[in-house]
């Protein structure tokens, strides 16, 4: 480690000349020159569906929730919720990917960490927008601050993403420095406000071996903080539920539970990411084919992890077969979501557990399609979660309309959710048309470092 | 049992009672009223009840509407001095008659299928016997409820009761997710109850809860504590045709079903009354006598109440 | 004719006055404690014109928030017009130490129904301690958090904040790391 940072120090910016480092900054920088038709549709259709988003939330806000939305009393938390969670879950990409691998030392991580940050910071903004959504009473919610318990789960939630999201925000920014600075000595033809933003983002960068020293101090620092950071904020979301009496979520098991789904869905996350990245920005070069192979690994490693707290969630209950889990369970295994319970296992479990061990199956569009079914999977799990846990309470649920039984979401709940969808990917679109997608220097300094396995993988 | 006609003369005592309390109720609102500050007259009279059961003629700008009276008179986050509320629910004694259910939807202006109190059809075993089981919130002394709330908009009273703040209330929901017993209702803000809560608003016979479940807040039974407070019961109290509830204050030892009363001690242990669920600790004020030697053979209820949606 | 009228209606009356006195007489009850083998016991006199009345049911109650709390019902006075109750000594008092002690004869047939109210000083006081929710606990208010919680969360997030800030104040310090 002392080595390293010795290194390092003499990693000033002004070493970076050579002719490799001018050719890979063109790669890095070139997503950022001209936005082509196709970027500009994409980004189109994700304001659209963002757009209608915001109509359908002013819908649901100006008309009966009622008829807007399907929830009732025994359902009283929906999609929405199931969403916030798998947002959550989503925004752990960054620990993983980015924080877990640095500190590993697993040298891939370079080209990686700012895709998964940008996820990360993406995902948590749009959690926080689902909870909003979910409230009854959204515009009090300036009374979490004036009359807040700390005694309550969503406080410490509240508090742990609100956190997250300066951690995240700054261990996104502070790489980025030394990247604001070659931005600014070599991006041309943009308008002045953007110069003048890369300019103040900057902050006086130099790349004098004290100013690489300070940075480095600041990264490290951050990273090892973002661990614990990631695995509380997931752990407090699963505490939303396991801090109640209701059979199905009360569970020791949930916060790792939760934790560990949440990385198998960062490993998912990150292949479908750098798939799209690649292609659209021709990033090959960087985001390569040992990067699939070590993520379908990772995908390997991390379904089996969630498959044994799966085991312990599901099937300890089951061998038990308790009064109170038989309703729900049964349900899930055998009953009205039985189809949708074993999709999820298939998908988000035994499929992302078992193929990609097979190398040709550890390509990109092969280990793609497989994470996007756990992507799918991962999302419809936490529906699962939420939603028939609430349909079984203890005291049956008697002489009410049908449609309080069964929740089925509604237009305007869907819209929403959607909303969220392209509003994280939009964050991250409009991310890598301002600033560079894979750390520059980063990257370099890998490769200065004689760690070339990032380049050189056959 | 008592016939019919014992029946009805309680019944009839029991809303005179109920009138009487009303009145007091109107009476103080007038009493404040007419000391608060002048409002312009509309010159149009108004005959109102007094404390002392007089009927005077006032201004009707004098007239507050009674419900805004009741709620800025009644503070939702004190318990009443000196009182800690507890309810019996005599099992061997509901025969579904529902009254209770509709006595409280019109006492707090709710229209079904929202429904504070509920009476469920309950059978532990193949073998055991099927009982009617009315349900209300349990006003915990360990809420799980409280214990979520990241606001405190619900909270424990000196009272004993649990109690929601509506105007506080942001619309989480956790409480609902954390009650065991499913006992909270959300107002969605329904079309025909919005409508009819409008209409309604200020109602002199309804409870002042029927102002204070805003939409997109919870709500839930509350023991009705205002009119607890000045003697009178709650109307799933009242409105039993069977006296199967019994409320009263657990500091005096008794409670009543507005006919008998009882001294709570002896009734709970003679009758072995249990909690819901005691295993989950948290600790029920209201408590269940065992559906043994019942006043009705069980008869399943062929009508379904609440299937409009 | 006015005067016919008027006496008429009286005669009537005060037929009715009387026909009604020789139905129901007057009688009153007093309601006294004493003690008999360390046991409390209530005696109801029952008397009427001075004399005491037997065989008349007596049930004796006690006045709570909603209603009227009975310790024995129809009990008959005996020869010496006295209905003897055992009176309870654990019964809570309200809240100004006293208990109001309620008797009651309903519809005897020779004397109505009347009733009889008086305060006693037997039982034990309200047990004030269970309205007492000022405790710190999780299910408390905001303000009533438990100390060692207040004191962990504090401690935590100052701590991840205080770092945080600190990372910041490294960065606007980058500048003046600049050669010069």
């Amino acid at each position: 480690m002392e080595e390293k940072i010795k290194n390092s120090e003499k990693t000033t910016y002004e070493t970076f000349t050579q002719e490799e480092y001018m050719e890979m900054k063109r790669d890095l920088l070139k997503p950022l020159e001209k936005i082509g038709l196709w970027g500009k549709v994409w980004i189109g259709f994700l304001v659209t569906v963002c757009l209608l988003g915001v109509y359908a939330y002013y819908i649901q806000e100006t008309k009966s929730k009622y008829v807007t939305v399907s929830l009732r009393d025994y359902t009283m938390w929906g999609v929405y919720i199931s969403n916030f969670v798998f947002f959550v879950a989503l925004s752990l990409i960054g620990v993983l990917m980015s924080a877990v691998l640095k500190l590993t030392n697993f040298e891939w991580y370079r080209p990686l960490s700012r895709i998964a940050e940008v996820i990360a910071v993406g995902a948590i903004m749009l959690a926080g927008v689902s909870i909003v959504a979910a409230m009854g009473r959204p515009e009090r919610l300036w009374h979490l601050v004036v009359y807040g318990r700390i005694q309550s789960p969503i406080v410490w939630d509240i508090i742990v993403i609100l956190t997250y999201v300066t951690t995240s925000l700054i261990l996104l920014f502070i790489p980025m420095i030394p990247s604001m600075a070659t931005l600014k000595n070599h991006l041309t033809g943009k308008p002045k406000w953007q110069m003048k933003m890369y300019e103040l983002l900057s902050f006086g960068w130099e790349g004098t071996e004290a100013q690489w020293k300070s940075l480095k101090r600041s990264i490290k620092i951050l990273t090892i903080m973002v661990i614990p950071l990631g695995v509380a904020i997931h752990t407090v979301t699963a505490w939303l539920f396991a801090t109640t009496l209701r059979a199905e979520w009360d569970s020791t098991n949930f916060g790792a539970y939760f934790v560990s789904g949440a990385f198998l869905l960062g490993v998912a996350g990150m292949v479908v990411a750098i798939f799209v990245i690649r292609k659209a920005y021709n990033l090959e070069k960087y985001l390569t084919e040992m990067h699939f192979d070590k993520l379908g690994m990772a995908l390997v490693m991390m379904s089996f992890i969630y498959i044994y707290f799966n085991i312990n969630e599901y099937l300890v209950p089951a061998y038990k077969m308790s009064g109170l889990h038989a309703n729900h369970l049964l349900n899930l295994f055998v009953g009205d979501e039985a189809l949708f319970y074993w999709m999820v296992v298939l998908f988000g479990m035994v499929i992302p557990a078992t193929l990609p061990l097979i190398p040709k199956l550890r390509k990109p569009l092969p280990l793609t399609v497989i994470a996007v079914g756990v992507v799918i999977a991962a999302w419809f799990k936490r529906y699962l979660i939420v939603i028939p846990g609430l349909a079984h309470p203890y005291l049956p649920i008697q002489d009410v309309p049908e449609s309080w039984r069964h929740y089925t979401p509604s237009l305007i709940e869907m819209t929403i959710v959607a909303a969220t969808f392209a509003a994280t990917l939009l964050i991250v679109t409009l991310f890598s048309r301002f600033f560079p997608i894979i750390s520059v220097w980063e990257v370099a300094e890998g490769k200065l470092e004689g760690k070339d396995e990032i380049i050189n993988y056959k | 049992m008592k016939n019919e006609k014992e029946d009805s003369n309680r019944r009839n005592f029991l809303k005179l009672g109920l009138l009487a309390g009303t009145a007091t109720l109107t009476g103080l609102g007038v009493k404040n009223t007419l000391f608060a500050n002048a409002k312009e007259e509309t010159g149009e009279k108004v005959k109102v009840l007094t404390v002392d059961g007089k009927v005077v003629e006032v201004d009707s700008s004098l007239v507050a509407h009674p419900s805004e009276e009741k709620l800025s008179q009644f503070n939702v986050r004190e318990g009443i001095p000196g009182k800690k509320f507890i309810m019996v629910i005599d099992l061997a004694r509901c025969a579904n008659a529902r009254k209770c259910v509709e006595g409280c939807q019109s006492m707090h202006g709710m229209l079904p299928p929202i429904e504070y109190i509920k009476v469920k059809k309950m059978q532990d075993s193949e073998l055991a016997a099927p009982y009617w089981f009315p349900q209300t919130c349990y006003q915990c002394d360990n809420p799980p409820c409280t214990k979520v709330c990241p606001v405190d908009a619900t909270f424990k009273r000196s009272d004993g009761i649990v109690g929601i703040d509506s105007d506080r209330c942001i619309g989480c929901k956790f409480c609902m997710a954390a009650c065991p017993y499913s006992a909270r209702t959300f107002n969605f803000g329904r079309p025909e109850q919005q409508a009819f809560s409008e209409e309604h608003a200020h109602d002199a016979d309804k409870c002042c809860t029927t102002k204070s479940s805003q939409e997109g807040t919870v709500s839930k039974c509350d023991f009705c504590p205002e009119s607890s407070s000045k003697g009178i019961l709650p109307s799933c109290v009242t409105e039993c045709p069977n006296g199967t509830i019994f409320f009263g204050d657990e500091l005096e030892d008794a409670v009543t079903n507005g006919e008998e009363t009882f001294r709570l001690s002896e009734l709970l242990t003679k009758r072995a009354g249990y909690r819901q669920f005691e295993e989950l600790g948290t600790k029920p004020r209201v408590y269940y006598l065992p559906p043994v030697e019942r006043n009705f053979p069980f008869e399943d209820a062929t009508e379904v109440f609440n299937q409009q949606e | 004719m006015k005067n016919i009228k008027y006496l008429i209606s009286f005669c009537f009356l005060f037929s009715l006055g009387l026909l009604v006195s020789a139905q129901e007489k007057e009688a009153s009850m007093s309601i006294s404690f004493d003690k008999v083998d360390e046991k409390n016991v209530c005696n109801v006199l029952v008397s009427s014109e001075d004399k005491p009345v037997a065989e008349v049911s007596v049930s004796l109650y006690v006045e709570r928030l909603f209603g009227l709390l009975p310790i024995k019902t129809e009990v008959a006075t005996e020869e010496n017009g006295i209905a003897t109750f055992e009176f309870p000594d654990n019964l809570p008092l309200n809240d100004d130490g006293k208990l109001i002690v309620l008797a009651k004869v309903e519809d005897d047939e020779n004397y109505g129904s009347f009733e009889e109210k008086t305060e006693a000083k037997i039982g034990t006081p309200k047990d004030l301690s269970k309205l007492d929710n000022s405790g710190r606990s999780l299910a408390g208010g905001r303000d009533k958090a438990p100390i060692y919680f207040i004191i962990a969360s504090i401690s935590i997030i100052a701590g991840i904040w205080g770092t945080l800030a600190y990372v910041l104040l490294q960065v606007f310090k980058l500048k003046k790391l600049k050669t010069v």
